[in-house]
């Protein structure tokens, strides 16, 4: 078993013996998206049109919500520091970090849309691509959100700083995002918002890991 | 056997601009054991960070075989384990979990010894979180002991011991500088650690 399928399966244990936090991210996801139909939940014409940017706001947020849990406990317990000590590459070790906490955190929000989609009378393949559409964005995300956390790891009370970092680095992703969901209800073709998110995933698990790197040994120095 | 050389060659680190220390050296070579003193806050951990590379130096420069460790960061890091304040260990997995998915080489089978010494052979299936802070920092020693790493620097590490353990770990590392093995240890405690022969007291 090498370095990276070790990291890989210890931090998904923890994750799962973390799963308190895990479930603080999907309840909001879960409560922000489910409000709209609550509360004005009767106009089918326009739950369609929301869907889209209600569901990537409501990730976003979740997101949020949930972005210490990265990196946080591991500088408290001392990992953190054991990983810059490694001799393999940090970024490599960033990236395997960034892709168990993707299926920890992200994976369970796709599940949830599905019945998210429900609530906004979607019905049939669009349902898929609703799930779709979060199983992409939620790659861009989640690598925005391990940058912003690493920048702020050093940061006392890094809420403020964390949103600054992250609103507009997202847009992209919500912007297009919401396109694709939007697409997808009115059964135009979908290819090109899906394009562009699975490129922006292809990019951030590129770049995303490198650069998340990078802040983390500034913000341990 | 080869013998490999760990420099400080005129150290300064300013933070915050304030002067952490100022112009120190050092020469270690294989079997040296170094002993940073210091009063608390006096910059021990400061400098042992820039040893490690994870704090940069203001002036001056690590070399590992004359070579600076930035240069060679995964060469250095072959040979160096590191034991800082914070264990290192998750706190919500078991220790047996631990050392298994530890990554640096930890080679189990063999040194059932370490474990065994600081008796925590019966707490092996035990989470981290239920050990006590002593026992915590027993198993963090006993990882870098097992680590097969010929530099080992330590950053405090006879707090929370029983005396003990304190003699145990005193026996490794003067077995581990027989073997031709390197040690730092900062400490802020005045007894005697034998087998040291370098010394630095900060200020």
């Amino acid at each position: 078993m090498n370095i990276y399928q070790q990291l890989f399966l210890r931090d998904l244990k923890v994750s799962i013996k973390r799963w308190s936090d895990l479930l603080t991210g999907i309840i909001m996801f879960a409560l922000v998206a489910f409000i709209f139909p609550l509360i004005a939940g009767s106009d089918q014409d326009f739950m369609h049109r929301i869907i889209g940017p209600v569901i990537l706001l409501s990730s976003l947020l979740a997101s949020l919500i949930s972005m210490q849990n990265i990196f946080k406990p591991d500088l408290n317990n001392g990992s953190l520091e054991q990983l810059v000590l490694s001799t393999h590459s940090l970024s490599g070790l960033v990236f395997i970090k960034i892709l168990s906490y993707w299926i920890s955190s992200s994976l369970p929000l796709v599940v949830v849309s599905s019945l998210i989609a429900s609530a906004y009378y979607v019905t049939g393949i669009d349902i898929a691509k609703v799930m779709l559409t979060v199983l992409l964005a939620t790659t861009t995300l989640v690598n925005i959100n391990s940058l912003a956390a690493a920048l702020t790891l050093g940061v006392r009370y890094p809420g403020a700083l964390m949103t600054l970092i992250l609103f507009p680095l997202s847009l992209p992703i919500l912007i297009f995002g919401s396109k694709a969901i939007e697409y997808s209800i009115l059964g135009m073709d979908i290819s090109g918002p899906f394009y562009f998110l699975t490129g922006m995933m292809l990019l951030s698990f590129s770049l995303g890991p490198i650069a998340t790197a990078f802040a983390i040994r500034i913000s341990i120095d | 056997m080869q013998s490999d050389v760990l420099q400080l060659d005129s150290a300064s680190l300013f933070r915050d601009d304030q002067l952490i220390f100022s112009d120190i050296s050092f020469e270690l070579k294989s079997g040296d054991h170094l002993i940073i003193k210091g009063n608390n806050g006096s910059g021990k951990t400061s400098l042992i960070r820039t040893l490690c590379g994870l704090t940069q130096l203001t002036e001056g420069c690590v070399l590992w075989n004359h070579a600076p460790i930035d240069t060679i960061s995964s060469d250095y890091y072959n040979h160096l384990a590191y034991l800082a304040h914070t264990n290192g260990l998750i706190p919500e997995l078991t220790l047996l979990e631990n050392l298994t998915y530890s990554l640096h080489k930890t080679d189990l089978d063999k040194d059932h010894s370490v474990l065994e010494g600081f008796q925590l052979k019966h707490s092996i299936q035990s989470p981290v979180a239920t050990l006590s802070n002593g026992q915590s920092r027993k198993a963090a020693l006993s990882f870098i002991i097992m680590s097969g790493k010929s530099l080992w620097v330590f950053d405090e590490p006879y707090a929370n011991l029983d005396s003990q353990s304190i003699d145990y770990l005193n026996q490794r590392i003067a077995a581990h500088l027989s073997n031709n093995g390197m040690v730092i240890t900062s400490t802020n405690r005045e007894e005697v650690i034998p087998t040291t022969n370098l010394e630095i007291t900060m200020s």
